[in-house]
């Protein structure tokens, strides 16, 4: 190795050791504890693989999983698409678009516990939302949002909207970026609206509608905040997801053994989900290339 | 080099008195659960009169942790083996650190005249398979807390007694109010402790579950019924205790099932609907039997100092010091001489005094009647969960009960 590169790596140790410290070492700790019994308050006993084998039995881990898949499915479509119609909107020079701007992204520094509480009251029985229905006879009786089985996607229309302007500021970087002649070009060779969006902008937007895929999706496989403040998982845990179920696991029932093995699983997941990213970009980047 | 020899000295020094500060030069850590502001004056008082009383044991440094972040700091400074000297936690909880052998026996360390001084219930309660992992001390017994308006449009004038007459109630106030009579919390063991008042026996010797009985299959009908009927709240499902007393501060609910210190919050959030609010005895079944609460002091196992800690928790739960908590903070002492005070005997004109006696008046028979076993918040959790699948019609209510009965005796 030559010495600059030495001098180099010297310069980045502090660095790496502190990130390996903060970031690879508590996974490597919850792997072990994985295969282990451990309640925070006694030393852990070695078990092999007992957690894992009752993960695999454990029906509820499985509902879990599938509310996460459904929340999954459920949001990331919506955060790829509407955020992106959003930014072709707002990407062009009409009045009040800075006031627009403003206005998607506010739910974006809203606190999720605040956003959560807010939209507990909109969702109730006497909420907003009710309200509203009932005013305009579209219902007679309350629609139990919260309170039935579909609270999952009561929860998932809060996530779609507090991420939407997120996502819209990554998008509407990127559409700043798409060269204006090119638009011009196809401009006279008679493309319409709809075509230069088809031919032009989705195809230059592809790594951006990527990173919104993997980035919407690792935070929907993490989803907490929502699921704690408005439902608790219930009822019934219908709206019970993974991370939930790992936090419960953890600190409601003192089963950190089993948590971390439900966590080695969440984060199996992810890596593939990065994994699947990275192969997808590579692609993009070739065909474009 | 001097350099560097100082630096060494030094923390040699340093780390020689990190080790040293173990015992005497080091105050005693005691925590508790949200007393600051309304008590600060009060508990720093009793303190300094202990210190005073107890100069050996030293200075007392005091840490005041809200309700809702005691589980966590708690959990995390035992495992740090930074654990309080001595805590203020509600058996529910202290109860899991207990099974983990994680608190202190103290039933060999107090004396006998020290244990009578307590009520038998209450000390009963911090027992878990012969051990004593606490002190009792300041409980509350349940009332019934009603708004007098809401009764009288629904052509009511008291509170029910019973749970047949609270069902009854619950439909008049919804027929003719439009509000709902109240929200029974699946957050606490208030469900479970009605399902005893109504004379089920949750579990046979054999720590087997005894639940699914008739009896058992009458009270879990009740409740099942009670929402199938749109006589509770849907929000039931999934809020708790908060969500009970914001309704009835908001009027939207007509009863609230709690302890008398809530009226105080009411007076204080809610003052115009405190003058309107009415207390009764606690709702109880065919056995008459009636719940209480209470809290605890234990002493974690890693405290360093047991005897200087034994000593601040009996000082802290005696009478003289447990009544003046009671009179701050409208709560009812643990102890028998305290609770004959005439200060728990005297009703005023307001809420809070009211529903002071009337919670006073049920201390001598009132039980913890969910004592701590292994695994009680399991048993809770599975209860609830399959009460909740027959509510939403997901499945009868005779198969939640066995379905319940089922995973409780897998787990045990």
């Amino acid at each position: 190795m030559k010495p600059l590169t030495l001098k180099a790596y010297g310069f980045l140790l502090p660095a790496l050791l502190i990130f390996a410290l903060s970031t690879f070492l508590p996974v490597v700790q919850a792997f072990f504890l994985s295969f282990t019994r451990y309640d925070i308050l006694n030393l852990p006993q070695w078990v092999g693989l007992v957690n894992y084998q009752r993960l695999w039995a454990d029906s509820l881990f499985w509902k879990v999983l599938g509310n996460t898949l459904i929340y999954l499915l459920g949001v990331v479509p919506a955060l790829v698409i509407l955020p992106l119609g959003l930014a072709i909107l707002l990407n062009r020079s009409l009045p009040f678009l800075a006031g627009f701007r403003v206005l998607y992204y506010i739910p974006v520094i809203i606190p999720m516990v605040i956003a959560g509480v807010t939209w507990k009251w909109v969702y109730g029985e006497r909420g907003l939302l009710n309200g509203l229905l009932r005013a305009s006879g579209v219902v007679e009786v309350a629609i139990p949002w919260l309170t039935s089985g579909g609270s999952l996607f009561a929860v998932m229309l809060v996530t779609v909207w507090k991420g939407l302007g997120y996502y819209m500021v990554i998008y509407l970087a990127g559409l700043q970026g798409i060269p204006r002649p090119l638009y011009e070009a196809a401009a006279l060779d008679g493309a319409d609206g709809w075509r230069k969006h088809w031919f032009i902008t989705v195809p230059l937007m592809r790594p951006y509608i990527l990173l919104v895929a993997v980035l919407s999706s690792i935070s929907a496989m993490k989803v907490f905040e929502e699921i704690y403040v408005m439902t608790r998982g219930g009822p019934v845990n219908n709206s019970k997801t993974i991370v939930y179920y790992l936090y419960e696991k953890a600190f409601t029932n003192l089963e950190l053994g089993y948590a971390c093995a439900v966590g080695i699983v969440l984060f199996l997941i992810l890596l593939a989900f990065s994994l699947l990213n990275a192969r997808l970009s590579n692609t993009v980047a070739s065909m474009q290339g | 080099m001097v350099r560097r020899r100082h630096f060494l000295m030094g923390s040699a020094v340093f780390l020689g008195s990190c080790g040293a500060n173990t015992t005497a030069d080091r105050p005693l850590e005691f925590w508790t659960m949200q007393l600051k502001p309304e008590h600060t004056a009060l508990l720093e008082a009793t303190l300094a009169a202990f210190s005073r009383q107890h100069p050996e044991a030293g200075t007392v440094k005091w840490v005041d942790v809200p309700w809702a972040d005691m589980e966590k700091k708690i959990l995390s400074a035992v495992a740090a083996g930074t654990a309080p000297d001595v805590a203020n936690l509600n058996p529910q909880f202290a109860v899991k650190l207990a099974q983990r052998q994680a608190l202190l026996d103290l039933e060999s360390q107090v004396s006998a005249p020290d244990k009578a001084r307590y009520f038998p219930n209450f000390w009963r309660a911090n027992a878990l398979n012969g051990v004593t992992f606490g002190l009792p001390w300041y409980v509350s017994t349940q009332v019934t807390i009603y708004n007098r308006d809401l009764f009288k449009k629904a052509g009511l004038d008291r509170p029910p007694a019973t749970y047949p007459q609270l069902r009854r109630d619950a439909q008049a106030i919804r027929a003719k109010t439009g509000k709902y009579a109240f929200l029974p919390t699946f957050d606490t063991g208030q469900i479970l402790e009605s399902w005893v008042k109504m004379g089920v026996t949750l579990l046979g010797p054999d720590h087997k579950a005894a639940f699914n009985s008739p009896e058992g299959l009458a009270a879990a009908d009740y409740y099942v019924g009670l929402y199938r009927d749109g006589l509770i709240p849907r929000e039931t499902l999934t809020e708790g205790h908060r969500k009970a007393v914001e309704l009835y501060q908001a009027a939207e609910s007509a009863l609230l099932l709690t302890g008398p210190q809530f009226l105080q919050s009411i007076s204080r959030n809610a003052p115009e609907l405190a003058e309107i609010t009415g207390v009764g005895p606690q709702i109880s079944g065919p056995n008459k039997k009636t719940n209480a609460a209470a809290m605890n002091i234990v002493i974690p196992k890693a405290t360093s100092r047991p005897e200087a800690a034994l000593q601040l928790a009996l000082f802290i739960t005696n009478d003289q010091n447990q009544l003046a908590l009671a009179k701050a903070g409208n709560l009812l002492p643990s102890t028998r001489k305290a609770a004959r005070d005439p200060f728990f005997t005297t009703a005023g004109a307001d809420a809070a005094t009211e529903g002071r006696v009337v919670s006073a008046r049920q201390l001598d028979t009132a039980e913890v009647l969910i004592p701590p076993f292994d695994n009680l918040d399991q048993l809770q959790q599975m209860v609830y969960e399959e009460l909740q699948l027959a509510m939403l019609d997901k499945k009868s209510t005779a198969q939640c009960l066995k379905d319940a009965a089922l995973r409780w005796d897998t787990l045990a």
